[in-house]
Formats: C-alpha cells, sequence, structure tokens
C-alpha cells in the first residue's frame, strides 16, 4: 500500500523539484532580458547577502580597513563597483544580444557592455565597474570580473577590498519574474578564503515602468548632488 | 623629385589657413562623402526580428564638432579644423537675445557643462565613439564619454514632468531609416564648447540611415522657438570601428581638477563666418 | 632611390598625424596656453590613472634649487590603455622629461604631450577623447 502511495506521489515530487525553464533568445540562451531590482538591505551593509552572514577576514585586511578613509566613495559620485552596482536601491534593465549581455543601471547612469564570448582580461588597468567576460553554463549566466582597483567599497558600512578583488557572479532565472543572483567573491590579501553572497532580483512589472536618468555631480562645496529618483508627478 | 613636391605640397596645404563659404556639400569634412541617393539605395542587413541592423561601435568623423558645429578653424587644443561644419547653411539661426547669450558663454568658458562632469545631450554625445544595439523593442546607445547611455523606445509617449540631460527618446522605422524623436530636453546641455546653447523647448529628430556596410549616415532637424528663428539642419558620417575596438570606462568623477584652473576663461571666437543669420525683415 | 624613400616615409608620417591630431576635451583651449611650452625634468612623485584626465606629478629642481611640485594633466585613462600605456608605466621615483604647455593661470600646472622615459623612449601623452 505504502509503495502504491509513494509511487503516485513520484510525479508531483518531481514535478515540484523540477527547475524553472527560462524561454529563450533568438540564439538559444536563457532569456533574463528586462527591468530588474534588488530589495534588500545589502548596500548599506553587504553581510545582509552574505553566507553566514560574515566575510572571512583576513586580520591584517580589517586593520587596514579600521585605518581608510570614512567616506563612502559614492558620496563624491564615484562609481560603485562590482557588486555593489547590481544591489544598489535603483533599477537596471538587461538586454541580450547574440554574443553580448548589456547592463544599462539607472544608478549613475553606470553601463557594462559585456560579450559571451571568451576573451583575456585587460591587465594594467583598475576599473571602478571592473572588467568583466560572460559565458552561459546551461540557464546560468556567469560573469567574471577582475580589474575592480581598490577604490570601491562593497556597501556604506566601509567593506573595502583589495585591487585583487576577483567576482564571479551567477543569474539564473527562477520564475517568470525572478533571477537568482550569487556571486562569488576572492581577494588573497583582503580574505582567508572565497565568500559567496546570493539574493533575488525582482523583474518590475509596473505596466509601462522606463528607466529615468540619474546623475550625481559633485557641487561647488563638495557635496554630491542627486537630482530626485523620481521627479514628482506635478498631477 | 615628385616625391619631394608632393610632401611639399601636403605640408602647405595642411598648414594654410582655410576660408572657405560656410555650408555645402558633404559637411563634416573629414570622412567619407556623404551620398544621400546612394543611402537610398543600400539594402542593410537585418537583425533576426526584421529591422535594418545598425548594430556596432561607431566613430563620428564631425571634423570638430565638440569645439564648434559651425565652420572653424582647427588649432592649439581646437583639434580638427572644419571648412563646412555640421550645420547646413554654416549658421545657427538664434534670435537676438540669444546671440548675446552664445558671446557670453564663449567668454566664460568655467560655464560649460561638460567641464563640470554632466551629460553631453543630443547631439553632442553623438561627437565621440557609441555603441548601438539593437532589440526588437528597444534600441540601446551606449557611450564611453560620461559612461552616458539612452534608451531609444520604439514605442510609448514621451514622458510628462521629466526633463534630462540625454531627453528622452522614441524612435521608428521609415524604411530602412530610424527617426528618433527627442524631447525632454533640459536647458543646460550645450551643443559643443564654442557657447552654443539651447532652451528646455529642443526637440530633435534624427535620422541613421546606412549608406554602406560600414558608414553610417546622421542627420537631424532641431527646433527650439525660444532661441531660434526657424529649424536647424544637421549631418555627419560616421564609420564602423575596427573589429577589436571595445567601449571602455570613463567618466568624470574621480579626480576633475581643470575647472580650478579656468579663471575667467575664454574660448578664441574665431569662426570664419557671420555665426548668426541677421533676422530676415 | 635611397632620398625618395626617405621622403616617402615622412609623407606617410605626416599624412598618419594629420588624421590623428590632438584633440580637446572641453576646455583645454581655455586653460593652457598654446604659447607657451615648457620641458621640465624631475623625479615622479606619484601618477593617478584617473577620470576624467590622468595626473603625473613630478617635483622640479628650479634655478635657485628649491624644489616645487608639478602636475601634468594626460588623456584619460582608457585612451593611455589604448596606446599600450599601464598603471605600473610610470613609477614614483622615476626620472623623467615631460615636455608641454603652461596652464594659463600661473600654477605649476600643464598640459603634458610628451613624455620621455629613464631609457629614452617617448610617450604621447595627448589628451584625446575618442577623436571625433
Amino acid at each position: 500500500m505504502h509503495r502504491v502511495v509513494l509511487f503516485l506521489m513520484l510525479p508531483a515530487v518531481l514535478f515540484a523539484q523540477a527547475p524553472y525553464k527560462a524561454p529563450r533568445t533568438s540564439d538559444g540562451k536563457p532569456d533574463l532580458q528586462g527591468i530588474w531590482i534588488a530589495r534588500n538591505a545589502a548596500s548599506f551593509d553587504v553581510t545582509e547577502i552574505a553566507q553566514d552572514r560574515t566575510i572571512p577576514y583576513l586580520p591584517e585586511a580589517l586593520e587596514r580597513e579600521a585605518k581608510a578613509d570614512r567616506v563612502d566613495p559614492i558620496a563624491h559620485c564615484a562609481m560603485p563597483g562590482v557588486p555593489r552596482i547590481v544591489y544598489m536601491p535603483f533599477p537596471f534593465e538587461i538586454m541580450q544580444r547574440p554574443g553580448l549581455v548589456v547592463f544599462l543601471y539607472e544608478y549613475l547612469h553606470n553601463h557594462r557592455v559585456i560579450q559571451t564570448t571568451p576573451r583575456d582580461h585587460v591587465e594594467g588597468i583598475d576599473l571602478f565597474l571592473g572588467d568583466s567576460v560572460a559565458r552561459y553554463e546551461g540557464d546560468t549566466l556567469v560573469v567574471d570580473v577582475t580589474n575592480l582597483g581598490s577604490r570601491t567599497w562593497l556597501d556604506s558600512a566601509r567593506h573595502m577590498h583589495s585591487d585583487q578583488l576577483h567576482v564571479v557572479e551567477r543569474y539564473t532565472r527562477t520564475g517568470p519574474d525572478k533571477i537568482q543572483y550569487e556571486a562569488t567573491l576572492e581577494d588573497p590579501q583582503t580574505y582567508a578564503k572565497p565568500w559567496k553572497i546570493a539574493m533575488t532580483l525582482h523583474r518590475i512589472t509596473d505596466p509601462g515602468f522606463e528607466l529615468r536618468e540619474q546623475e550625481c555631480f559633485e557641487g561647488d562645496d563638495g557635496r554630491s548632488i542627486h537630482p530626485f529618483y523620481r521627479p514628482a508627478s506635478k498631477s | 623629385m615628385s616625391a619631394i613636391i608632393l610632401f611639399l605640397l601636403f605640408m602647405l596645404q595642411a598648414a594654410a589657413p582655410r576660408i572657405t563659404a560656410p555650408g555645402g556639400g558633404n559637411l563634416a569634412d573629414n570622412g567619407p562623402k556623404i551620398d544621400l541617393e546612394k543611402a537610398k539605395a543600400f539594402k542593410p542587413q537585418r537583425t533576426e526580428f526584421g529591422h535594418p541592423n545598425l548594430e556596432g561601435i561607431w566613430q563620428p568623423r564631425t571634423s570638430g564638432a565638440a569645439y564648434s558645429v559651425l565652420p572653424h578653424p582647427g588649432g592649439f587644443f581646437l583639434g580638427q579644423g572644419s571648412e563646412a561644419g555640421i550645420v547646413e547653411g554654416g549658421v545657427l539661426p538664434y534670435q537676438p537675445s540669444a546671440a548675446e547669450q552664445v558671446k557670453y558663454r564663449r567668454e566664460h568658458v568655467e560655464l560649460d557643462p561638460t567641464g563640470h562632469c554632466h551629460y553631453e545631450g543630443i547631439p553632442h554625445a553623438l561627437y565621440f565613439t557609441f555603441q548601438i544595439i539593437q532589440t526588437s523593442s528597444k534600441i540601446a546607445f551606449v557611450h564611453e564619454n560620461m559612461h552616458a547611455w539612452r534608451i531609444v523606445y520604439l514605442a510609448g509617449e514621451h514622458p510628462k514632468d521629466y526633463s534630462a540631460w540625454m531627453g528622452d527618446s522614441r524612435g521608428h522605422w521609415e524604411g530602412n531609416t530610424l527617426v528618433v524623436d527627442v524631447a525632454n530636453n533640459n536647458d543646460k546641455s550645450v551643443f559643443d564648447m564654442a557657447g552654443h546653447f539651447h532652451s528646455d523647448q529642443l526637440r530633435v529628430v534624427e535620422r541613421y540611415t546606412l549608406q554602406d556596410a560600414n558608414t553610417l549616415i546622421w542627420e537631424a532637424t532641431l527646433t527650439d522657438p525660444k532661441v531660434f528663428t526657424r529649424p536647424v539642419k544637421m549631418r555627419f558620417p560616421l564609420v564602423r570601428a575596427p573589429k577589436d575596438f571595445m567601449i571602455m570606462e570613463s567618466g568624470c568623477f574621480e579626480d576633475e581638477q581643470d575647472q580650478a584652473h579656468l579663471k575667467g576663461a575664454a574660448l578664441p571666437d574665431n569662426h570664419y563666418n557671420e555665426e548668426h543669420e541677421k533676422e530676415k525683415k | 632611390m635611397r632620398l625618395s624613400n626617405g621622403i616617402y616615409c615622412v609623407v606617410i608620417l605626416a599624412l598618419i598625424s594629420a588624421s590623428t591630431r590632438l584633440w580637446a576635451h572641453h576646455s583645454f583651449a581655455a586653460e593652457y596656453d598654446g604659447t607657451k611650452p615648457i620641458k621640465l625634468s624631475g623625479t615622479v612623485t606619484k601618477f593617478d590613472m584617473v577620470n576624467p584626465h590622468s595626473w603625473i606629478y613630478v617635483d622640479v629642481k628650479d634655478d635657485t634649487g628649491k624644489v616645487v611640485n608639478w602636475k601634468f594633466e594626460t588623456a584619460s585613462p582608457s585612451n593611455l590603455y589604448r596606446r599600450g600605456f599601464k598603471k605600473d608605466t610610470i613609477k614614483s621615483g622615476m626620472q623623467v622629461t615631460i615636455e608641454g604647455y603652461l596652464a594659463k593661470d600661473g600654477s605649476p600646472t600643464a598640459n603634458g604631450q610628451r613624455l620621455h622615459m629613464p631609457d629614452g623612449t617617448v610617450i604621447i601623452l595627448g589628451t584625446e577623447v575618442n577623436p571625433g
């Protein structure tokens, strides 16, 4: 009797565990296109989305941080780096073309145009948003990011890194309106071992929603100015 | 012997100041010749969703439009000179009060918004290399300068109560030409460094047409009833970037130091021609 | 034959240099003086490969022996990179000579044009911004 019940339950169990199969782009890749946004507090403190809620610091790296500048670089309109740009509380758009994936971030009008065919990373130049090369692994877009320099913070809680930081991002559709985002961070000068963050990216489904211009510039008094996020409607 | 003569002739013509009549022919004289008939006849490759394929990285040939959209000589830090500029007719038809403002701005270069790290707007952002990425509903323009981007929506309306440096762009296809209507422009972006400005009434209707697989023609009609007396037409060609060219990270956010050194700085007023059309009686 | 080959070479170079003439970024013409070229030698104290323009800082001894720290403005990081420049191409302590144009405001600031490296190579520092 048990076996019959279990057998009848099997399809339900299997079906419940079947991973979501994302629709495909015209060249057969998992379709990640649309406008997405993170809904968490990682931009304040990245340990919110870190595995075990902790960062495995090397003791000397913690000492370096304690002595470092106290002003968040984004307060001077610097670009926020990777992965912080992904969990800043602003929407971003993903576009895909054969051989390319394009991220258009509303925050500071940043962009990443990333090729999905192999190439060597650039060498000898620090880039705030790093140098990204991508590939598809089954249903996942994998983005390998190097050359991140050392001038960005991972959040406003002053979690820093060295120019050895290497980030591997993974984007996987888990539903019609969800992407599971994971990233592994390794930095032999800052962390005792690689560590991971994970969060959901939510599709913005408001009809007619479009990205708007967002800029930051330093006024004469050194205070950075961000125009209103969404200009209030006069009506 | 003939090689020596050729060389001397070349150096002479490179050194000589260029004084010619405005407007005419090609506009933006350092690029491939614009041939609108050829462009009309050209059959571009299409994307998998059936639109003419304009994708790629494009390098504009504006002959120094970032210095001035009008005919101007080259020179120290003024880049390439241009006999024709990129404006049809070689003049900008400013209303008299606006013409005064142009002069004032040229005498106060510290007011130039790109010096303050603002986005360049349309058409200014197009004077520098950019990348076009197309989907069936949206076309992205990605610029290295100021790490700017804009999305040309192939549907929808211009939003109300919205004003932006890069404006709001809505496009549609007319045959093989992408027509883009740019509205919602703020009054702060400028056409170039030579004081040529506009109001928030600026409307730019752009036309992108492939002349051949590696040549793109940009044309536009600009209207601004607050500063101009009539519509203005602009035009320049763009060439496809070499295969290994990559748009890289750039911006104006780390260590902008030039502003501090602009003490009452003025740009030379050395256009070739009368810049502003006299008002017709 | 040799003579005309030499001239041919110069013509090619002239053609190349004409098409890649230095290009202005916003207000350089207002900030620097084209009639005041300078050539200074000294010790590099810092090299900032930053946006929008990179800066090279050099300790220069004047005629009285006093040391003044000069700063030279160069192209953006991405444009330097396209010329083969890396972030460690210029190091603190290097003895260099830089040719450029003086800032109009009298400060020890110049727009860097050519950098003479210790090994004799000359690097163009010119401040192009995606020439168009």
